[in-house]
């Protein structure tokens, strides 16, 4: 009887030393995790302080930014007479087409980097040479300097009454060549 | 009994199975998760400075003559703000400066349009003053109008970013407000006055500008836009809450960006005079 009982301690304290060492082990595991994340959190964190560092002794975005500012303001400077020349000079080069159409109105709109135009121009109707009339004064705008994009387009040909036509024309200039 | 032995050591197994489990799923698991995360962090970390230092390597970095350069440039804008400390001298500025132009240019008339045309009309030449004044209230009205509106919206200028960067001095404020004018002249002296408009110290910008070639005169209208500081609030004060069209933006690419300013250096060339009248188109 006390032969069994030992027996039955022992297998206990068997089983009990079996769990805590399988515990133990199980704890040194985790506790070699942890460390790895600790020792990676140190990295980066020392990482950070680097680039922040070397940021702080060669502030490149900064700097480009302030001289992205200063080109900013030497454009702003120059533009109001750059862009009144460059329509007053666009006007007087589409006004001195020689075309066989009446030009009825010149219209720039100034932008940041080119101008808008838009013309309005009366053909006389009927006969084939409306049309040709037409591409010739479209070819000669296109030829114009600082002239990039010009075409036939908005609202379309309109009668105006006494054998006449008008037609509108769009295109885009440079600022300066 | 070999039963009773079976089901103990089933039972222990499954205590050791409940063990692992729990701190695979609680501990493990989650550290693993995050050893990675911080891995790829940590080489992302090392890669950006890697390429910033390579980066910085290849920067001419700011020096004494480049900073006086960016102070000499601040200064130049804050210049080209006229003071006017209300809006009605600004307006005064305009006018006297069309008056001026108008003169030496030999414009026959011309009215300044202060707001959408028929209100405050000044005349600035008589001479044909009745017959402009008819073309703009019965033809060119509805266009003034909408002219107006595109340039009294600040959401439309395109110098934001120039002006988020400016530093005024407590009390004052930017402002920008359009006007209009119209012109009858022959067409070398109208496109001369075209060309002048910017030339004064309102530094006016032409939003539109509309013009009719004819004999003896063409007719024009302009619609400008002009910044200045004044010191009380006003309905023409700039607000930026909303983004419309373009802003002028500088290429974050260029490689002006990457070597020192050159404080001679010139964007859009300044004041040109026109061909002469008669000068071929091209």
């Amino acid at each position: 009887m006390a032969d069994e009982n030992g027996e039955e301690r022992r297998t206990i304290h068997s089983r009990l030393r079996f769990l805590l060492v399988l515990i133990l082990i199980l704890a040194a595991i985790s506790a070699l995790l942890h460390l790895e994340k600790f020792r990676r959190l140190k990295d980066i964190g020392r990482g950070k302080e680097k680039l922040a560092a070397l940021v702080r002794s060669r502030p490149v975005e900064a700097t480009m930014a302030r001289r992205a500012r200063f080109y900013q303001i030497q454009y702003f400077l120059g533009y109001p007479p750059a862009a009144s020349y460059a329509a007053a000079d666009l006007a007087r080069r589409i006004a001195a087409i020689d075309a066989p159409l009446r030009l009825l109105s010149v219209q720039i709109d100034p932008g940041v980097h080119d101008l808008g135009f838009e013309l309005t121009v009366e053909a006389a109707t009927g006969g084939p040479g409306e049309a040709r009339r037409l591409a010739v004064f479209l070819e000669r705008l296109r030829h114009v300097p600082n002239v990039v994009l010009a075409d036939l387009s908005g609202p379309g040909a309109g009668i105006r009454g006494g054998g006449v036509r008008v037609y509108t024309l769009n295109g885009r200039a440079e600022l300066q060549p | 009994m070999r039963t009773g032995k079976l089901g103990r050591a089933l039972l222990r197994v499954l205590v050791v199975s409940a063990v692992l489990a729990a701190f695979g799923a609680f501990d493990w698991y989650p550290t693993i998760r995050d050893l990675g995360r911080l891995r790829l962090e940590r080489n992302d970390i090392e890669r950006k400075t890697r390429e910033y230092a390579v980066m910085a390597s290849r920067f001419a970095s700011v020096d004494d003559e480049e900073e006086q350069a960016f102070s000499r440039s601040e200064a130049a804008l804050l210049r080209s703000l006229p003071l006017a400390e209300r809006e009605g001298v600004w307006t005064g500025l305009f006018i006297s400066e069309s008056r001026t132009w108008a003169r030496k240019d030999g414009i026959r008339s011309a009215r300044c349009l202060i707001a959408p045309p028929k209100t405050e009309l000044e005349d600035i030449e008589t001479g044909g003053g009745a017959l402009l004044a008819n073309w703009i209230n019965c033809w060119q009205a509805n266009a003034i109008t909408e002219a107006f509106a595109i340039a009294a919206d600040s959401g439309r200028s395109p110098w934001r970013g120039t002006f988020a960067g400016l530093h005024l001095s407590p009390g004052r404020r930017l402002s920008s407000r359009p006007l209009a004018i119209a012109l009858g002249a022959p067409l070398p002296a109208l496109l001369d006055f075209v060309n002048h408009i910017s030339w004064g110290t309102t530094r006016l910008e032409i939003v539109r500008l509309h013009l009719e070639p004819g004999a003896p005169d063409s007719r024009a209208w302009m619609v400008v836009r002009g910044y200045f500081l004044s010191g009380y609030p006003s309905a023409w004060d700039l607000r930026w809450e909303k983004s419309l069209g373009d802003d002028l933006l500088i290429d974050p690419d260029s490689p002006l960006l990457w070597q020192k300013v050159d404080p001679g250096f010139i964007y859009l060339e300044e004041k040109r005079a026109l061909a002469p009248a008669g000068a071929p188109p091209w």
